[in-house]
């Protein structure tokens, strides 16, 4: 096992160098001065030579580049043009909302799918089944924040369970008023897990294993549980890994609907403001949970199927 | 058991198919014929007459500042789906000429460019959209760049597994040895044998697309107003909801579902097809 | 009275699949008795319908393919009726079966030891520690040697044989009075194949176990059964109580075939001396219905010659 995960690890090495690179490119290389939208209307020439060098943009961009790597060994993403404040401290701040809001997102997506892909796949062809999927169809189109608009609108406005937005004082105000959020998240996973834990679950059920299984006259339901459900869900942990990126990218919307402080909102307020150190550093951290989520993947895969582990 | 395998069961059921072409050829109809369907001017502005539900003269109503509905729907649509459509075409052409070429030769270009994909799926698709538009500045042109830049990775990786297959035929190695070029083998025995694959999977791409424009929109990226758009109408109308002008939200977002519907339908319904065929 | 009863009956079976909208009969008028205690095999190359056969017993038809008449009886009671009640409640305890191939017919990410116990467990009181000494006791007593090291390891680190004798300690878990075989040692290596037939022998002398074997390989039920009925294309051709008739008289001249190839026969038909077409596949076949079989002499029964299917296999250059 571990040497599965140092040789996952070591694979994902060259990746989180084409991230650094990337994310550099499109701050350095690109159109647009960061001093000349710092400093607003008519900046003189002094200024903006002063706040390249500050900023170390008079250096070639080779250097820049090891600058900003060296940087990031040592934790330093420089300072927000507008928060007085390094960025290290803000995505310490803002980070936890985001993670918090992606596992309860994923954890309501998983307890939506599951149930309906089990159902789906028993009920193959039937009636049940082309609702489910005319339903999928139906939340595929719908844009995430105008779930969450309706979620608010019915369980924040029309019933009052839930807060309209922001993140409440206590932890305990947090988790609720990530719920609505979650559930928004969860909903948009739907479509995509639903299909393929269906289509999963239908080959299991379709297999010679579940065929031996019912031969040895197990109850239906330890074969689907155990059998179907069980082998159908190790792919679908890869599918949700996959999803992440949705989940992550989700998760800048939403924050931004229910007025979350988190690092979708933080990204959003960076672009807003054009304050290029938030937008580089928010967007660079969340490359980086996409990656370490794909390596959290690998290993409950892994956990699940001991095959992969014994390879 | 191979007689097991042998009696699969062909379950051929292309309405859903014939059902997604209707409705996105009605979409699309409605779009291109927008000024015949309405006397309105979409961006015109009518304040004596702001958020009035539907009536005999602006039979959906009109929004915050008085404009019609109806026509906002029909020339937001011709927006939306213009750009969502004209921006798959750039990764479609791209993604599938990469796929070709990593799937056909392997090797380190393979390598290489499969990491570069690695990479680019590691932001996550919002993110590196909204990221791209801003450093790009607003406007059109911005979307299709940060869409291009993000979504040829898709097409090359389907088009790249489908050519692993195909290469591996014998039509191709006969090709081979008949010391036919690598660029005619590509161009006239692997991709016709590998488009269909990318023609089904950009279905559900200018979905994707609806989806990233009608958002950055909301955010008040991408598209500049006054041109209208679903998205910006949805985010407009969302400050009403309270005050119960529901239909200035619910409008637009259903314009996008039937419209998302119509191109998953004509997506599954080809897939099905091709399934079929196999 | 001296005969012993049927454990199993079948009656008229006729079996139909549905294809592109179209029905074709897959087995037709198959008609005949496993006696309690005894070994029926029936032979048959890939395509006749064994194995179909043995599925509608067990209740795990495809979803296309269904039972349009006839009956199975497994002692005196209709599987096929009360909307396979009856059957749920013997599947195991009387019937279980033993699958093709072991490599796909067992869990991948299951322990073997978990597979083996867990319909028994479930109909009993057993704890999870009596559970895993009941597996080590089936791995035993099926020839799996270290079963106590054994018993936590997952399918893929077993080889072959082994997957195959853990199929069987499942199968035999629960304590079936009869065993359906689907070529339960196709998949396996000569030297196996032995190994397993004697642990089916072994099996039928401790356990009284009676057996359902399905295989193309003549060679095997001349070593294994008592009975042997012989299918082509989806009807029976030639089917003897006592095995022994049939080698010594064959009657049927595609039985003739089959004898005249052992001691194997592998893979398709057309190795077979005087037949040189493969047989034709399901939506190919003729869709007449089989013709009444002809008794030789109590337990002895053959089909008419003139089945259309059979005839166009016979090479009319072959004959001598």
């Amino acid at each position: 096992m571990i040497r599965f995960l140092v040789k996952r690890i070591a694979l994902l090495i060259p990746v989180v160098f084409g991230i650094i690179t990337a994310t550099f490119l499109l701050m350095h290389a690109t159109p647009g001065d960061p001093a000349l939208t710092y400093l607003g209307n008519h900046p003189t020439p002094a200024a903006i030579a002063a706040l390249h060098h500050q900023w170390g943009l008079d250096k070639p961009i080779i250097n820049q580049y090891f600058d900003f790597i060296g940087g990031l060994f040592t934790g330093d993403l420089g300072s927000s043009l507008f928060y007085n404040e390094t960025i290290l401290k803000l995505i310490a701040l803002k980070l936890p909302p985001t993670l918090m809001l992606m596992l309860m997102g994923s954890l309501f997506g998983v307890i939506f799918a599951l149930p309906l892909a089990i159902w789906t796949a028993i009920r193959k062809d039937k009636f049940i089944d082309h609702l489910v999927s005319l339903m999928n169809a139906v939340i595929l189109g719908m844009p995430i924040f105008f779930i969450g608009a309706m979620g608010i609108l019915f369980f924040a406005l029309k019933i009052p369970i839930f807060p309209v937005g922001g993140y409440g004082e206590s932890n305990l105000q947090h988790l609720w008023s990530l719920v609505l959020p979650s559930i928004t998240i969860g909903l948009g996973l739907v479509p995509l897990l639903v299909r393929s834990l269906r289509t999963s679950v239908i080959e299991s059920l379709d297999s010679e294993y579940v065929a031996f299984a019912r031969s040895k006259g197990l109850k239906n339901r330890a074969v689907w549980l155990k059998y179907a459900l069980r082998n159908g869900s190790i792919s679908g942990i890869s599918i949700l890994g996959i999803q992440v990126g949705y989940l992550a990218g989700g998760s800048l919307v939403i924050e931004n609907v229910f007025a979350i402080p988190g690092m979708g909102s933080f990204l959003m307020s960076g672009i807003l403001n054009r304050d290029f150190p938030v937008v580089q550093g928010a967007t660079l951290t969340f490359a980086m949970l996409v990656v370490l989520v794909y390596l959290m993947t690998d290993v409950a895969y892994a956990l699940l199927d001991p095959r992969a582990r014994f390879k | 058991m191979s007689t097991m395998t042998r009696i699969k069961k062909l379950h051929i059921n292309n309405f859903r198919l014939y059902l997604g072409i209707f409705i996105l050829l009605t979409v699309i109809a409605m779009a291109v014929f927008a000024s015949h369907l309405t006397k309105f001017d979409p961006i015109e502005q009518d304040l004596m007459n702001a958020l009035q539900g539907g009536t005999d003269k602006h039979f959906l109503g009109t929004d915050n500042l008085g404009r019609d509905i109806w026509s906002r729907l029909l020339y937001g649509g011709r927006t939306d789906l213009f750009l969502a459509t004209a921006a798959v075409l750039a990764p479609f052409i791209i993604g599938t000429i990469i796929g070709a070429i990593c799937g056909y030769f392997s090797g380190w270009i393979d390598t290489f460019v499969m990491r570069v994909a690695d990479v680019v799926v590691a932001f996550p698709f919002y993110v590196l959209v909204i990221s791209l538009v801003f450093i790009l500045g607003n406007g059109v042109s911005s979307i299709f760049i940060a869409i291009s830049l993000v979504s040829w990775v898709a097409y090359a990786r389907i088009v790249r597994g489908e050519t692993l297959i195909v290469r591996s035929k014998e039509f191709i190695e006969a090709a081979q040895t008949g010391g036919i070029s690598n660029r005619k083998i590509i161009t006239r025995h692997v991709l016709p044998n590998v488009i269909t694959q990318a023609v089904v999977y950009a279905m559900s791409d200018i979905v994707l697309n609806i989806g990233v424009i009608v958002t950055l929109s909301y955010f008040g990226l991408g598209i500049v107003p006054p041109t209208p758009d679903w998205g910006r109408m949805i985010s407009e109308g969302q400050q009403f909801l309270a005050g119960g002008y529901y239909y200035l939200t619910v409008l637009p977002a259903i314009a996008v579902i039937i419209t998302s519907l119509g191109l998953s339908f004509i997506g599954d319904g080809l897939a099905q097809l091709l399934r079929v065929k196999r | 009275m001296t005969a012993p009863a049927n454990i199993l009956e079948f009656e008229n079976l006729q079996i139909v699949a549905r294809i592109a909208g179209r029905d074709y009969i897959a087995i037709d008028n198959v008609s005949f008795n496993v006696a309690q205690g005894h070994a029926r095999g029936l032979v048959g190359e890939s395509g006749s319908g064994k194995s179909l056969t043995l599925r509608a017993i067990m209740g795990l038809l495809p979803s296309n393919v269904r039972v349009t008449s006839g009956s199975i009886k497994f002692q005196g009671i209709d599987l096929l009726a009360d909307k396979g009640k009856y059957r749920k409640s013997v599947l195991g305890t009387g019937i279980s079966m033993v699958f093709q191939e072991p490599s796909v017919a067992l869990n991948p990410v299951m322990k073997i030891g978990k597979q083996i116990t867990d319909s028994l467990v479930e109909r009993s009181d057993l704890n999870r520690r009596q559970a895993r000494e009941r597996a080590i006791d089936l791995m035993d007593q099926v020839g799996i040697r270290d079963p106590e090291k054994r018993v936590d390891d997952f399918p893929f680190q077993l080889s072959g044989g082994m997957k195959q004798r853990v199929m069987i300690a499942a199968a035999i878990a629960c304590g079936p009075e009869l065993i359906l075989c689907d070529e339960p040692t196709t998949a396996l290596d000569v030297t196996i194949q032995a190994q397993i037939i004697d642990l089916f022998k072994k099996l039928r002398s401790e356990l009284k176990v009676s057996l359902l074997y399905v295989t193309h390989d003549i060679g095997v039920v001349a070593e294994l059964c008592d009975a042997i009925s012989v299918m082509y294309s989806g009807r029976i051709v030639e089917q003897v109580d006592d095995i022994n008739k049939v080698f010594s008289n064959p009657q049927h001249p595609y039985t003739k075939a089959l004898l005249s190839a052992i001691p194997r026969i592998d893979g398709p038909i057309q190795r077979l001396k005087g037949l040189e077409k493969t047989a034709p596949s399901l939506t190919q076949r003729s869709q007449e219905l089989a013709p009444p079989m002809t008794q030789i002499e109590p337990g002895w029964e053959i089909a008419p010659f003139e089945f259309s299917d059979l005839n166009q296999m016979w090479s009319s250059s072959s004959h001598e």
